[in-house]
């Protein structure tokens, strides 16, 4: 179906004709149907008052007949009122008796008898029933002087005389009523079709045939003389059109302009991002290279200390206390640089986790031993309740995850406080290890950036904390490396609970 | 006492209830119908005595032979004394079938009407009283010289154009307005001897004052006057004559049985010949008599016949 086929078929001008034109359709023929009603009727009446006119002529005669009892005069009567067209039968009734009849009559029990010309019976006939419609009348005879009724005559029609005779003026209704039906919907199409349909097509092609490309070039002209709502949405939309034409230049030339500045600022950062890869590789490099070089000088300080420390006498108890702080620092400086080591590490693409089945309890146990030195020097006390829990993962990185964790709560906790580190099965059966203190706590403010390379709480720098602010971040990197997750529950003064959650062997993503 | 009292007074009240509606039932006219000709009309006071003497009302209703049925069936009249074969049989069978209307018996006399000259005319018009003589001497029956002949009829209606069609006769019809008028016009004849055809009956006071035949038309059938191919012409009906010897009959209104038996007992009774009725219509037409006074008359005369059609239960003071 072409498109201007299909908008003539179902454009709204299209609708509304048909839509207007079958309303007009539905009231033509409800009043044609009424009026041939009204004809019926009309008809029907004239009949009957045909009837009634039948009663002067025949009454006189049939009077005499009645009063006679003669069958023979009233037969030629009726016979003669049978010559009717409209007539179909009569009957004639004595003291409300049947007398003699002729043609289709109704018996007083309502059943439809037939009578022969000589008023003969010869047939019952019971389907034409409801179409007989009779008019009676008295048939008085004059006697002496005196009116006296002697009996009555019924003269039965039927619809089948109504419907001859109303036939030619209904054909007429009817021819009528389709002439009108007809002029009017040429008459509809004509005038909607001049006035919609021709003009809104001609709109139709030119929305269509908008080219935003070459908005300054289009022009709609409906040829309507008249002032009316086309015309007003003819010059509507080619005013739009030009205003869109308009604002697409503006468009273009906003859109040049935003290009050329997103080109500078994307080479801007391409730059930047350069330079900040170039930095943190060099600072990579720097702290690689620096701790390797600092880690080996360390390892003889502290060797050296602690042999020197091994051959010292009872008398030398300064240079014993010296060479004691010696090796303190020195291996608090040795943990440092390893700490920056597994960082940088860490951050590297060749990282490799060493998988294993890893036995959770020898691991805690080992690394609390680790940390005894300092938990004793602040009188903390670490519990423990052993519980055989495997996990697949890297059984170095989780002694470092745990001792870096067992130092924080170290270095936080209050004095004669606690650690408590426990292992435990979630409900969807992964292995949990957790490691609570009865420290200062973290501030839920603070919770999310405890875990963001070289940060330090404002609390750490006021009292004098050690640390560089990468234990956390390393613990976060290592625990990432090894599909695990870590979580962090903490209230102000009361304490923190670190909780780390292993996945099951069939999780893990190789 | 006062028990006694009040039932005869219910009594009383329920019986003479009873009593009214016996009395209002008796009470009311019998109407007899009396025609336009002597002889039953005089019948009809006969009757309305006899009925008077046994203690019933009675009244006399004028009404034309045509109309007479309709009322008799109708209940409006009640009694006629003369029903004639000739003119009104058709019509007496029709309600006498009906149911409306009882055949009430004949009388003795029988009847005929029919064409009617007085004796002399057969020596003017040699072959009478057969009707072919009335085709070679019509020119002898004419009033105005002419060779047509001139028939003069009652004022009933007869088919007698037809048969004068039907058997060729070259006769006019020239119809009376009245019975006595086809009386002045044979008085008239007879005076000058002038050849005369009219139409008579019998049982009629004609027949005992003047001489005189009836025409003799081919003898009548009920074929003539249904079937045109019966008879001397085959195209028309009524090439024939009346019927001969017809019979008079009395005929009642179906209901006068069971409202007054005993005037339905009398009027069966009732019974006349043809001397009796010709004679009673010569003292009314002939010796001017009024009907009221030609009735007593012969009521006066014939006691012993007329008491006779009254049965015991029926006499004066019997009756129901």
């Amino acid at each position: 179906m072409s498109t201007n086929l299909f908008l003539k078929q179902n454009s709204i001008a299209t609708q509304l004709i048909n839509f207007v034109f079958s309303i007009y359709c539905v009231i033509a023929v409800a009043i044609t149907v009424g009026q041939i009603v009204i004809e019926y009727k009309h008809t029907q009446q004239a009949i009957e008052d045909e009837l009634k006119t039948n009663q002067q002529i025949f009454e006189p005669v049939l009077s005499a007949g009645v009063w006679n009892l003669d069958k023979e005069q009233i037969t030629n009567t009726l016979n003669g009122m049978l010559a009717i067209p409209i007539v179909i039968g009569v009957k004639i009734e004595q003291k409300g008796q049947f007398f003699t009849g002729m043609g289709i009559i109704k018996s007083n029990s309502g059943e439809v008898l037939k009578f022969n010309e000589n008023a003969k019976p010869i047939a019952v006939v019971g389907a034409d029933s409801t179409n007989i419609f009779s008019y009676e009348f008295p048939i008085n005879y004059i006697f002496r002087g005196k009116s006296r009724e002697v009996g009555s005559a019924t003269i039965y029609s039927n619809s089948s005389v109504i419907i001859q005779r109303v036939q030619f003026g209904v054909i007429l209704i009817i021819i009528n009523a389709i002439i009108k039906t007809i002029a009017l919907w040429c008459l509809f199409v004509w005038a909607g079709n001049r006035l919609l349909i021709k003009p809104l097509l001609k709109l139709v092609h030119a929305i269509d045939k908008v080219d935003f490309d070459e908005l300054g070039e289009l022009e709609i002209n409906l040829d309507n003389k008249r002032e009316n709502e086309l015309t007003i949405i003819e010059s509507s939309f080619s005013e739009m059109l030009k205003n869109l034409a308009d604002t697409r230049i503006e468009i273009i030339k906003s859109h040049l302009l935003l290009e050329e500045k997103v080109k500078e600022r994307t080479k801007d950062l391409l730059e930047s991002k350069n330079e900040a890869e170039q930095a943190n590789k060099a600072k990579s490099d720097f702290l690689s290279r620096i701790s390797h070089e600092l880690n080996t000088p360390l390892n003889a300080i502290v060797g050296g200390s602690q042999v020197l420390q091994c051959n010292m006498t009872q008398g030398d108890s300064d240079n014993s206390i010296l060479l004691k702080h010696i090796n303190t620092a020195g291996l608090h400086l040795s943990m440092l640089v390893k700490d920056i080591m597994d960082f940088v590490y860490s951050n590297k693409d060749e990282f490799e986790v060493n998988w294993e089945e890893c036995n959770l309890n020898d691991i805690i146990i080992s690394s609390i031993v680790m940390v005894q030195p300092f938990t004793q020097a602040q009188n903390i006390t670490i519990d423990y309740e052993q519980k055989e829990h495997n996990v697949y993962a890297d059984s170095g990185r989780i002694r470092q995850i745990l001792v870096n964790l067992l130092n924080n709560a170290i270095k936080y906790n209050k004095k004669n406080g606690f650690i408590e580190v426990y292992t435990s099965v979630n409900s969807e059966g992964a292995v949990q290890m957790h490691i609570k203190d009865s420290g200062i706590g973290i501030d839920s403010s603070d919770q999310e950036l405890i875990f963001e390379p070289f940060l330090r709480l404002d609390y750490a720098k006021t009292n004098c904390i050690d640390g560089i602010g990468i234990g956390l971040s390393l613990v976060k990197t290592l625990v990432d490396r090894m599909q695990a997750t870590v979580s962090v529950y903490s209230k102000i003064n009361i304490g923190s609970t670190f909780t780390i959650t292993f996945k099951q062997k069939k999780e893990i993503q190789h | 006492m006062t028990n006694i009292r009040t039932n005869f007074l219910i009594f009383s009240f329920l019986f003479c209830s009873f009593c009214d509606a016996q009395t209002t039932k008796n009470q009311e006219p019998i109407s007899i119908i009396v025609n336009d000709w002597s002889s039953q009309i005089v019948l009809a006071h006969i009757t309305g005595n006899i009925l008077n003497s046994v203690g019933y009302k009675t009244k006399y209703s004028f009404s034309t032979i045509n109309e007479q049925w309709g009322s008799l069936s109708q209940g409006i009249d009640h009694v006629q004394v003369e029903v004639w074969e000739g003119t009104m049989s058709a019509m007496f069978e029709r309600v006498i079938k009906s149911g409306s209307v009882l055949d009430a018996g004949s009388h003795e006399a029988t009847t005929r009407e029919e064409w009617w000259y007085p004796t002399y005319v057969e020596e003017l018009c040699p072959g009478l009283p057969d009707w072919r003589a009335l085709k070679k001497c019509s020119a002898l029956f004419s009033n105005d010289n002419s060779s047509i002949g001139r028939y003069v009829a009652g004022p009933w209606e007869k088919p007698e154009a037809a048969r004068i069609r039907a058997l060729d006769l070259n006769f006019k019809i020239d119809t009376v307005k009245k019975a006595d008028d086809l009386w002045s016009e044979l008085k008239n004849a007879i005076t000058h001897n002038k050849a005369i055809v009219l139409f008579n009956w019998s049982p009629n006071w004609v027949e005992a004052v003047y001489e005189g035949k009836f025409i003799e038309f081919p003898e009548y059938h009920i074929d003539c006057e249904i079937d045109p191919k019966w008879g001397v012409n085959p195209d028309f009906h009524y090439d024939c004559g009346n019927p001969k010897n017809g019979f008079l009959k009395k005929a009642v209104w179906a209901g006068l049985k069971e409202q007054w038996p005993c005037a339905f007992d009398i009027i069966k009774n009732i019974n006349f010949n043809n001397e009796n009725i010709s004679a009673l219509a010569a003292v009314v037409d002939f010796k001017k008599l009024s009907y009221e006074q030609a009735a007593t008359q012969w009521l006066n005369e014939n006691k012993s016949i007329w008491q006779q059609w009254i049965s015991q239960n029926c006499k004066a003071g019997n009756i129901p």
